[in-house]
This record gives structure tokens, sequence and C-alpha cells, in this order.
């Protein structure tokens, strides 16, 4: 017998029974189960979070715009009173009195 | 991701496949986890071990036998082990310690085996459990750890020199019984 041979033969009468643990296989099945639906999980999170994001900007884009219009229709340094009284507002940020007597305009109505 | 876009029938093949495999080869990838690292993390191992085999199983070319493949992917295994642990696979320093009178009462010949093995260096290692454990020819050895022929040999004669060494030193070998 060859020194090879040799030492196999005694790592042999050395050698350690092993048992597999039970359910081994089923933990395999369950490990390689979940790497392969993580995956399919993280997407369809981040689908849902995109669409709740773009959802959210409609939103805010909408409110904006909303808010744009409004503040660019209003006539802006005109202001009514209850009784349909117009003001205007000069340059220097007070009133025209004047014009409701001078220019008889129903502006209330456009308004 | 890959498998998500197979139809159901091939995923069943593939899992049927890979669970023949399993049966096959999963004693010895134990035995091999065993000698290179330890019983406790062995079991953990094979898991990881299967779980890769599983993972490459299309990459698989049948260049070399299954069996010599998934050798390969215990070694890397065992190896990425020990990097992430990055310690000694077993207390080979408590064993320095025991006194030689007490030594035979509190560790039998196997455990010193053991710890003679795994008290070789990562790359030893590998080369010695395929070789003289697993029996594997030279050829293959060179296979699983991607190395030439002579450098199994190299390795094996310096492994040899070592684990005669350590036992030596601990008693475990009398005067010529065994020659290698």
């Amino acid at each position: 017998m060859s020194g090879d041979d040799n030492l196999k033969t005694f790592l042999k009468k050395n050698d350690v029974p092993l048992e597999r643990p039970a359910h081994e296989w089923e933990s395999i099945v369950h490990r390689i189960s979940r790497q392969e639906v993580q995956p399919v999980l993280t997407s369809q999170k981040r689908f849902i979070r995109f669409r709740l994001a773009m959802a959210g900007g409609l939103i805010a884009g909408g409110l904006i715009a909303a808010g744009l219009i409004v503040a660019l229709l209003l006539p802006r340094g005109v202001q009514v009173d209850e009784n349909g009284i117009i003001y205007l507002l000069n340059e220097s940020g007070s009133y025209f009195d004047e014009l409701n007597s001078d220019v008889d305009l129903d502006l209330s109505e456009s308004l | 991701m890959r498998s998500h876009q197979e139809p159901v029938h091939r995923k069943v093949d593939r899992l049927e496949l890979f669970r023949s495999i399993y049966e096959a080869n999963e004693a010895r990838v134990r035995k091999t986890l065993f000698w290179l690292v330890s019983q406790d993390l062995a079991d953990d191992l094979v898991q990881e071990v299967f779980v890769r085999v599983w993972n490459h199983l299309d990459d698989f070319r049948g260049e070399s036998q299954v069996s010599t493949w998934i050798y390969r992917i215990s070694v890397n295994v065992a190896q990425d082990s020990f990097r992430k642990r990055k310690e000694l696979p077993t207390g080979v320093d408590d064993l320095e310690v025991i006194a030689p009178d007490n030594q035979e009462r509190l560790l039998s010949q196997k455990q010193l085996v053991a710890q003679g093995i795994r008290k070789l260096s990562d790359t030893l290692r590998g080369a010695f459990v395929l070789f003289y454990q697993q029996e594997l020819s030279l050829r293959e050895v060179a296979e699983a750890l991607g190395i030439s022929e002579g450098t199994v040999k190299s390795r094996l004669h310096e492994g040899r020199e070592a684990f005669k060494a350590f036992l030596l030193k601990h008693g475990t070998l009398r005067g010529g019984t065994y020659e290698w």
C-alpha cells in the first residue's frame, strides 16, 4: 500500500458519521423561493410607489395650477365693497375712490 | 428574475433536477464542509452550497462532473465563510494548553484528526480534504480547486507533512504504525 492509501485508510478509520438535519430540503426550497419572490415584490412595491408619487404629483400640480389661475384671473388692484363701489389701487398702495363718481361703470356685474 | 419568465413545467423540471442533485450530493458536501470548517457551520453551509447550485444551475456546462462542480462550490463557500469570520474554524488554540496526561481523556483520536486537518491553512486543507477524505483523483481535485495538478501535488505533500507533524506532536501516531 502506498503512503497515500495508508493515509486514506487512517482517515477512514477516524471518520465521523454525519446526519442530515430534519427539514433541510424544505429550508433550501424556502430560501430559493424567497429569493425569487423578493425581486417581484420589490418591483411591485416600486411600481405602487411610482403610481402614488405620480398621483401626488398630479394633485400638487393641480393645486398649484388652480392657485395660479385664481391669482392671475382675479383683477389685481381692484376691490369692490359691499355697496358695489369699486376701488382701484394706485402705485403708492392707496385707493382712488374718485373713480366711482367720475366713471359710472357697473363693474360688479362683470366681476 | 430569470425563472419568473420560465413556463411552469420548466420550473418544475428544474426543481426535480435540483432535488436529484441534492439527494446525490448532499452527504459528500456535508462531509467536505465538516472537514473544511466544523460541524456547527457545516449544516448551515450545506444550504448555502445548494442555494448557489440552484442559482448557477443553468451556467453548468457539463465540462466536468456535477460532483466536481459541487465540490468547487463547497470549497468556495467554506473559504467565503472563513473570510467573513476571520478566525480559525475550530478551537485549535485551546488544544495547545491541554496537558499531555489529560489529553487522551479529553480528546478522542477522531477529534484530534479533525483538528489536525482544520489546523492546515485554507489552501492546503482544500486539497487535503478532497484528495484524502473524499478520495477524488488528482485531476478532479485540480478541477475542483481551479489549479494545476502539479500545484495539487505540492499542496498535498505540504499538507500531509503538516498533518503528520500535528498528530506526532499530540501523540496520536505511535512509532511508525502509519507511513505516509
